[in-house]
């Protein structure tokens, strides 16, 4: 690397990030058919695609950050008040073992499902109910089945997606048999959520799923009244892909930017052990000093390279806390 | 290991040389004893080592409810389990045959302290303080840590990083919760967007205090004692 790094950040996205979302494919109204949704959705996912194959080095941080926006759509759903700092928040101040609370447990859940390859994605799911504390019953299992039933079938991806999160959403509703709760969204729905985007990713054949289900389905929050009925219809879901595959590409766009310019500062740290840290700022959503970072820098060292990282621009500070600071892209 | 074992290798589960009805009616018998025998919820893995691979549980579980009828006590689904429960119309006729003392009877002090923590878990203690307008204190909080109604859980990042406390799948139990969604009234703090820690502003002591005890009454606390009394 031969050019300074400041000049070259300025100039550099071009080079960085993939080819940009296309203007026209990025959705702007409710679609009047289904064959308009599935265009939008075709388009889009044919490009978030390209982005997965090539799996970049920054890909880490690109699914915990899909993770986080999922979470926080569906703690906002679940009618609780916490945003992506608090939930950042009861990720990183939890021992192990300890109990994270309703919505960092929800965190965790989304965070099972890009954990492990997608051929794996029924070990992420058991975990993640548990996680959420939904009893492994007869209905879970028959959510697992009818997932890997959709999967198995030829539909395309998006439709089979749609198709898995309707039957799920069912028989996981929330407590059945139970009084309802109001058709609040409760773990059910997140869980089927979860298994549209496995069976989303499994049908497209991406190495890794990605959380985009839920940002969409429960960006409005609270409770769905009289639409529910059509929450469920096809063409509300294949929609809500292509929109959420649009943003997914802006953020990998964006992603693709900061990770440049992060590398752009590599030479000019001297620590020891920087480079165990930039590996893990691009695959990791947040950190902080004492996440144990590649096992030889201390709490105090970390500190002084995040802080430098983010004099030179190339990592921000994500809590504006002085203390229990989270350093990130 | 070997020891553990032996009971299961003996026991037959399958029953294969009964006929089905007969078959059926073991298997209910002996989940039905499994969770009568138990102080606590019996979970399904638990239960399905007694009963044949081809046995459906809930369906085990239903049978059996349809037998209770009737009777005053039932098997309720707790904390991922199954347990026994006296009715909940029992409450009285029990508490004044048996005398008021219950063994986990909780202060009506720690009982509001409990309920706050199960709505905006996870909290810390001096987020407590400030939303109930009084100082609720270590000792408080130890006894329901040694009641095991909760837990420490993720740390605070406000000076001292204090834990915020959550409560335990045995919190659930007691009070007969399948999940946290089942606490009364819990519908009208959601859409007062009252759950939960925002990051920025903790709760605002007095108005959210009066607003909890008018949205609870207390009742989640005066049922739990009565339901537990199986």
């Amino acid at each position: 690397m031969l050019a300074r790094g400041d000049s070259l950040g300025f100039s550099g996205p071009s080079a960085a990030s993939p080819a940009a979302f296309p203007a026209w494919a990025r959705a702007v109204e409710a679609p009047e058919s289904e064959a308009e949704a599935a265009y939008l959705a075709g388009a889009a996912l044919s490009q978030l695609d390209k982005v997965v194959r090539e799996n970049p080095p920054w890909s880490g941080v690109w699914r915990r950050r899909q993770a986080l926006a999922a979470a926080a759509a569906s703690v906002l759903r679940a009618g609780r008040a916490e945003d992506e700092l608090a939930l950042r928040d009861a990720f990183h101040l939890t021992r192990p073992g300890a109990d994270p609370g309703p919505a960092g447990r929800r965190l965790i859940a989304w965070r099972e499902l890009s954990a492990r390859s997608v051929g794996h994605w029924r070990l992420s799911f058991e975990a993640a109910a548990e996680v959420l504390g939904v009893r492994q019953d007869e209905a879970l299992q028959e959510a697992i089945d009818a997932a890997e039933g959709c999967a198995g079938r030829n539909r395309p991806a998006p439709f089979a997606a749609a198709q898995v999160f309707a039957l799920t959403r069912r028989d996981l509703a929330p407590g059945a048999g139970r009084p309802s709760p109001g058709g609040r969204g409760g773990e059910g729905e997140l869980l089927a959520a979860w298994l549209a985007d496995a069976v989303l990713a499994q049908r497209l054949r991406w190495p890794f799923a990605l959380p985009l289900r839920a940002a969409p389905l429960f960006a409005g929050g609270g409770r769905p009244a009289a639409r529910d009925v059509a929450h469920d219809a096809e063409t509300t879901i294949v929609f809500a892909y292509a929109k959420a595959a649009a943003r997914a590409c802006e953020l990998s766009a964006e992603l693709g930017r900061r990770a440049q310019k992060l590398l752009e500062a590599a030479p000019k740290l001297r620590a020891k052990g920087a480079g165990a840290a930039l590996a893990a700022l691009l695959d990791e959503d947040s950190l902080s000093a004492s996440s144990k970072i590649g096992g030889q820098m201390s709490e105090r060292g970390a500190r002084r390279l995040f802080d430098r990282l983010v004099a030179l621009g190339a990592v921000r500070e994500l809590t504006g806390r002085a203390t229990f600071r989270l350093y990130g892209l | 290991m070997a020891r553990s074992r032996r009971p299961t290798g003996e026991l037959d589960t399958e029953l294969e040389d009964l006929p089905a009805p007969a078959r059926w009616r073991e298997w209910m018998g002996r989940v039905e004893a499994a969770i009568f025998a138990s102080a606590e919820p019996v979970l399904r893995e638990n239960l399905a080592r007694v009963v044949g691979r081809g046995c459906n549980l809930d369906l085990v579980i239903e049978d059996i409810r349809d037998e209770l009828r009737g009777r005053p006590y039932e098997i309720v689904s707790v904390a991922g389990g199954w347990s026994f429960r006296t009715k909940l119309g029992f409450g009285d006729a029990i508490r004044t045959a048996l005398g008021a003392a219950q063994k986990t009877e909780l202060s009506r002090s720690n009982a509001l302290i409990l309920m706050a923590i199960g709505y905006f878990q996870p909290i810390t203690r001096g987020e407590l303080s400030q939303f109930l307008g009084r100082e609720v204190s270590r000792d408080a909080i130890a006894s329901l840590r040694g009641e095991g109604f909760i837990a420490a859980g993720p740390r605070s990042p406000t000076p001292g990083a204090p834990y915020a406390y959550v409560t335990t799948p045995g919190f659930l139990s007691h009070f007969g919760f399948e999940s946290l969604r089942d606490l009364p009234d819990i519908e009208k703090l959601e859409d007062a967007g009252l759950l939960g820690r925002t990051s920025e502003a903790l709760l605002d002591g007095d108005a959210l205090a009066s607003e909890l005890r008018g949205a609870l009454g207390l009742r989640g606390v005066e049922e739990g004692p009565e339901e537990d009394a199986a």
